[in-house]
């Protein structure tokens, strides 16, 4: 019991390091998790697009085409009058489209002029900047046609206006035959989780190995009057403990996040995510043989998870990754936590615990065993060698 | 002796296996992370307009206006790209098989006058040809309008309606720097703000009150201005040359194209070098505790790389929005900032300005250090 007592305390030490892990699943996890969720649609929604839109015209036309596009669009102050600062914005995606109507817009379109004279920024050629020109130029070129066949200005946006408008009836017809969720808010989170438990996982188990291997503690564990056998139970148990303890509070956290979009599933990325501790604690044992440097071992925990996480799918999607970036990750055990997942989310409840389930869970415990040999043969090596 | 000592901390902080592997190693491996993670997304824009594949059914099997607009955006004219690439069903049921596998995005059914749009889900790809049908219908009222209201003008009306009205017109900036090439950026400040790490370890070895070996340097005859300021240049040194390898190996090995020349990059990643060298050196005169000065410039260069967009890419652009004055006190935003300015639009007066804000912090931490670090005193060691 002292020797696991020992082991849980070394995690003192880490405290600092859990929360911030925490801290980072709780927000970005969360953040990416809501970001990427889209349920299953009856409905046909338009996309809506943030449009800055500066208006140096403040004409009939330029007033009704602003008001048009607050109706249909998110229209948002543009915060400068400097285009470099505007593409910015749009290239961060701070907004989807900036309109600059210049001042005069109104006179030129009344003598006929319809050649470049509303300057856009959109991010290159993209498909919110089609629909955005079209809208535009849609509307413009209404209002243009009005006031060319008879029509004065005042008639030209009014009825341009209204006509616009009442285009909001002329809906796509929603098809949607997937079963549930496209992708749930589970599937985000446990995704997401690959990267912080992981990391947690391996920064404080592997520091609980190296303080078993401290000269002062060895020494003290080896005049005690403990078998060898309660030992190795007692370590054992201890490492498994911070395991459980670790991945039990990232699962409460996911719980209280989720409290909206609760689905059955649940249970099965649970497994999931203690076939990921397995993983984890095998890395952090390996990670433990190589080095007994605490410095080095964050080190060595950021390089291999961080680079494990990019590779397969947790930050960025799988389907933006290239095929030979694929085929690689099928060597890492992040992939198959990540598939596993996908898996869950895209098949009913009722056909989950499968076969194909089974293997991937199966891959990810081999993983873990093969890592836990990797540092055991390190640790014989350098026992050997005196290293 | 300048040289002497720039020499033996030279070889003294590349022996640091710790140094070399966060501020060197580390960066290395990151950038490769990330080159397989947005690697294809630089390359290839995921948000570039592609072909929508859209079906077509005429249960009436005739001709129409409709099938006609189809067929204009399904081809390639100086007005606009190809918007569409049109696959012909002959009834409802085998255009909803192609939409479910993945043939199509979706697919229009024309019955009489009326026209339906159907889709697998809401998208931007659904929105863009709902608003076809919508165009189509806009056109439509339009004309009837004129007709009521203008019949003279009628004919008028339905030439200029075939007409390409171009009355918008997207501002050239030159340039399309990738979104996700701010990664990278930011990416050299956070290896370039590591360096404080350096400056703090030298320091560690030059006050008595560290180390065993601070005593020994602070009881030597040798300046202690001479002596700091050869040790800080060889952190400098250090933290260029590894700063200027992560950049060739971006540039030259994952042929990542950064957009701003070679030399360029590098020049600026030495001066953010500098910057997290003083910036050390200032962590270093303030603080006496051994562990705060590893756990300061760790928790300073990581706060400042986040701002930057290290972690996410948005969050220096969503800071210029609300709160400009921000990213012109973080070194880490402002070497970005310089990099992407760079990379985008040239040497403009922002990169300049940028330049000599980084320059003035630089003059500004070693100017305070220097008060700091001056005719130190010590009670007890």
């Amino acid at each position: 019991m002292s020797v696991y007592k020992a082991i849980l305390k070394s995690l003192r030490a880490n405290m600092i390091n859990i929360l911030v892990y925490f801290s980072i699943f709780a927000i970005f996890g969360n953040i990416s998790a809501r970001a990427t969720a889209s349920t299953t649609e009856d409905m046909f929604r338009e996309v809506v697009l943030k449009v800055a839109v500066t208006d140096y015209d403040n004409s009939l036309i330029s007033q009704g085409l602003v008001e048009y596009l607050d109706k249909t669009q998110n229209v948002v102050d543009p915060q400068t009058e400097d285009p470099i600062e505007m593409n910015d914005n749009v290239r961060f995606g701070i907004y989807q489209y900036a309109l600059v109507i210049p001042e005069g817009l109104s006179d030129k379109l009344q003598a006929g002029e319809t050649e470049d004279l509303v300057d856009y920024i959109a991010p290159g050629s993209s498909m919110s900047e089609y629909l955005l020109t079209e809208k535009t130029n849609a509307y413009l070129k209404d209002v243009v046609i009005y006031i060319q066949n008879g029509y004065t200005e005042k008639e030209a946006v009014e009825l341009t206006n209204k006509q616009m408008l009442d285009l909001d009836d002329t809906k796509a017809i929603v098809k949607d035959t997937s079963e549930e969720n496209h992708r749930s808010f589970y599937t985000g989170m446990f995704t997401f989780n690959g990267y912080s438990l992981s990391m947690a996982l391996c920064i404080c188990i592997s520091t609980a190995f190296i303080f078993m291997k401290e000269k002062d503690v060895r020494n003290r564990i080896s005049v005690s009057g403990m078998s060898f056998k309660k030992r190795n139970v007692a370590s054992i148990l201890a490492v498994l403990s911070i395991g459980i303890m670790l991945t039990a509070a990232v699962i409460v956290v996911i719980c209280i996040m989720a409290q909206e979009s609760v689905n059955g599933k649940f249970i099965y990325y649970i497994l999931d995510t203690l076939a990921l501790m397995v993983i984890g604690i095998g890395i952090a044992y390996f990670i433990s043989s190589l080095t007994e440097n605490e410095n080095l071992i964050n080190m060595l925990s950021n390089m291999i998870i961080l680079s494990m996480c990019f590779l397969c799918g947790v930050f960025v999607d799988l389907q933006f990754l290239s095929e030979g970036i694929i085929k690689v990750a099928h060597f890492l055990p992040l992939y198959w936590y990540v598939t596993a997942i996908k898996f869950i989310n895209d098949t009913p409840i009722n056909e989950i615990m499968c076969r194909t389930f089974g293997t991937y869970l199966m891959i990810q415990i081999l993983f873990a065993i093969a890592f836990f040999v990797a540092g055991m043969i390190i640790s014989k090596k350098k026992e050997q060698y005196a290293v | 002796m300048f040289l002497r000592i720039f020499l033996y901390k030279f070889r003294q902080i590349s022996r640091n296996r710790v140094l070399v592997g966060w501020n060197f190693l580390f960066p290395l491996v990151l950038s490769t992370a990330f080159y397989l993670g947005f690697g294809n997304l630089i390359k290839d824009d995921p948000d570039t307009f592609k072909t929508i594949e859209a079906g077509y059914v005429n249960v009436d099997q005739s001709n129409t206006t409709f099938k006609e607009v189809l067929e204009g955006l399904a081809e390639e004219t100086d007005a606009h790209g190809k918007i569409i690439s049109l696959h012909n069903y002959s009834s409802k049921e085998d255009a909803t098989k192609a939409m479910n596998n993945g043939d199509i995005a979706g697919f229009y059914v024309e019955e009489g006058y009326d026209v339906d749009t159907v889709v697998p889900a809401n998208g931007y790809e659904s929105t863009t040809l709902n608003q076809i049908v919508r165009e189509y219908d806009n056109g439509k009222t339009t004309i009837e309008n004129i007709a009521k209201d203008h019949p003279e003008n009628m004919q008028n009306a339905i030439n200029m309606m075939y007409e390409n009205f171009g009355i918008l017109k997207q501002h050239d900036f030159g340039k399309n720097t990738s979104q996700y090439l701010q990664y990278f950026f930011a990416l050299i400040a956070m290896a370039s703000l590591f360096s404080s790490w350096i400056s703090t370890n030298i320091l560690q070895g030059m006050c008595a009150n560290l180390s065993e070996e601070g005593k020994r340097f602070e009881c030597s005859p040798t300046s202690k201005m001479m002596a700091i300021t050869a040790g800080i240049l060889a952190g400098l040194v250090m933290q260029a040359l590894a700063n200027a390898i992560v950049i060739i190996y971006i540039q030259k090995v994952l042929t990542i194209n950064m957009g701003a020349p070679l030399w360029n990059l590098i020049l600026l990643s030495t001066i953010g070098s500098g910057l997290g060298i003083s910036s050390g050196v200032l962590i270093g005169s303030i603080f006496k505790n051994k562990q705060l000065l590893f756990a300061i410039p760790l928790c300073f260069s990581m706060t400042c790389s986040f701002f930057s967009g290290l972690m996410w890419g948005q969050i220096k652009q969503i800071i210029q929005y609300h709160c400009p004055i921000m990213n012109k006190i973080n070194p880490a935003a402002l070497l970005t900032d310089s990099m992407y300015v760079r990379a985008t639009y040239g040497a403009t007066s922002a990169y300049y300005e940028d330049i000599t804000i980084m320059l003035c912090m630089i003059a500004g931490c070693l100017i305070i250090s220097t008060f700091l670090l001056r005719r130190r005193k010590y009670v007890s060691i």
